[in-house]
């Protein structure tokens, strides 16, 4: 057994006196990967109690709540970052793939932690598939929001289904990882799938809404050929 | 896969492709208003991917029904976004109270206490109560506006609707031959109702304007759920059908739209 408390303050310590130091979007990056820690300490705790109440097995617990937990904990500081500091796209943006990066180095490390020594192929699940899914899940539910947004329509409606498509990314695959087989080769690979066409749409739709005009005329040119 | 899980699976691959049509046909929309196509594509988006979970659900035999989860959440985005695209199609002023918006909401929210009555699932269930109650609000709403409905058509449907939501709360008290009777009594009642918006939609879907067509594939969808939720297997399967064929109407209403913005 690990103590999470203390792995989180071993960890956050230099990260926050790091942001002392830091100014502009790498002090934002720094301080939303410190939330996407600390938010994952909480939907442990949080999933932990929810365990207890709905007398569920541990695994039954990760198939069916943790998502949604886990899912609402990354998507209250993306809330407040939008609502409260009005941030651009690209600042939301960036922030939200630092939360989710936040989120699964800390889950990462106590799952580590907490097994000993492990072989190689579980180190690369925990980091190409579970690690890359915090990060495109939080993309989905980023990206809608900034979709919505410059069509004029962020509304209680919008943030709810950006919320329901990035839950669902998540519980699709913690459900395909629970079955040995065929399943969990599916699910170890729909992350990196995922954030590679998560990847392609961002880029192309960056490249084309950029405020640089000269560029754009570049792309669509380079497109056009 | 069991013999168990194989109708439910058929029947949910069969919405997988409908659903994956409405996605693709939603990503090519280009006439309709911003905020009601990019709603109507986030819409179309969480029912597709949630669609998949289900699937995967079912194919890896966990069974139907699913405990308190994830797709909870889920459910309400699927219920608000729809509300959101009639509200936006409509221009709907939630403050201004109609009789059919407040007929609708209340319909909505007997159906909750159904839910939780027959399912026992609290926490899930008044998670979504708010978000159906607003999606029948807006139903009820957009048939008023887009005059759907005449007179008489309304308030055989709101009595329909009304009595169908009494029956299912005595049946849950009753025993023996009178719950047989009020069961087979609330099945024809739902299906009537379901039938009947059916029949108005594609009338509509042929002949008349497309804010009709939305209006009444929406509620037709809505009314599709209903049935589905307060049937038993396999009964509940028949009605995921509806509901498919309503998904697909959605669509086709919404092509309807796309059109007449094109001619216009």
């Amino acid at each position: 057994m690990i103590y999470s408390e203390n792995v989180l303050l071993c960890l956050t310590i230099p990260l926050v006196i790091t942001i002392l130091f830091l100014q502009g979007m790498a002090r934002k990056v720094m301080e939303s990967f410190v939330f996407g820690m600390i938010c994952c300490l909480m939907s442990a705790y949080i999933s932990g109690f929810a365990k207890v109440v709905s007398g569920m097995s541990a695994e039954d617990t990760a198939v069916y709540i943790s998502p949604l937990i886990e899912e609402v904990m990354k998507f209250l500081p993306v809330l407040f970052i939008l609502c409260v500091l009005e941030a651009d796209d690209n600042e939301l943006l960036v922030a939200s793939i630092a939360i989710g990066a936040g989120f699964a180095t800390f889950e990462n490390i106590c799952y580590l932690m907490s097994n000993g020594d492990v072989k190689m192929s579980f180190v690369l699940v925990r980091g190409l598939a579970v690690g890359i899914m915090h990060v495109a899940s939080i993309v989905i539910l980023s990206g809608t929001i900034i979709i919505v947004r410059k069509h004029g329509a962020v509304s209680l409606p919008a943030l709810v289904g950006a919320l329901a498509m990035s839950s669902t990314l998540h519980a699709l695959y913690n459900l395909l990882v629970s079955e040995p087989g065929l399943s969990s080769k599916i699910g170890y690979g729909m992350p990196f799938v995922s954030s590679l066409l998560l990847l392609t749409v961002l880029r192309r739709s960056i490249v084309i809404d950029e405020k640089i005009p000269e560029e754009n005329e570049r792309y669509k040119i380079y497109k056009s050929n | 896969m069991t013999s168990g899980t194989l109708i439910p699976s058929l029947v949910m691959a069969l919405e997988f492709v409908v659903l994956l049509y409405i996605f693709l046909y939603s990503l090519r929309l280009k006439r309709i208003h911003p905020v009601t196509r990019v709603l109507y594509l986030l819409w179309s988006a969480t029912l597709f991917t949630s669609n998949l979970y289900y699937l995967t659900h079912a194919l890896q035999n966990k069974g139907l029904y699913l405990p308190f989860s994830a797709m909870d959440i889920v459910d309400m985005g699927i219920y608000t976004l729809l509300g959101a695209v009639l509200q936006s199609n409509f221009s709907v002023n939630l403050k201004k109270l109609t009789w059919p918006s407040v007929e609708g909401a209340l319909f909505g929210a007997l159906n909750i206490w159904l839910w939780i009555l027959w399912s026992g699932k609290l926490l899930g269930n008044l998670m979504n109560a708010l978000p159906f109650i607003y999606l029948l609000f807006m139903c009820g709403r957009s048939l008023e506006e887009s005059r759907s409905l005449i007179k008489v058509d309304r308030l055989s449907f709101a009595s329909a609707t009304m009595v169908i939501a009494v029956l299912e709360s005595v049946l849950y008290f009753t025993r023996g031959n009178v719950y047989t009777v009020l069961d087979v009594l609330c099945y024809i009642l739902l299906f009537s109702c379901d039938m009947f918006l059916i029949f108005k939609t594609v009338d509509v879907l042929r002949n008349g304007n497309a804010d009709r067509a939305i209006a009444l594939a929406a509620t037709t969808y809505t009314m599709g759920l209903v049935t589905q939720y307060l049937s038993y297997e396999p009964v509940y399967f028949v009605a995921e059908v509806l509901v498919v064929f309503s998904l697909a109407m959605i669509c086709l209403a919404v092509r309807k739209k796309e059109k007449e913005a094109e001619k216009e």
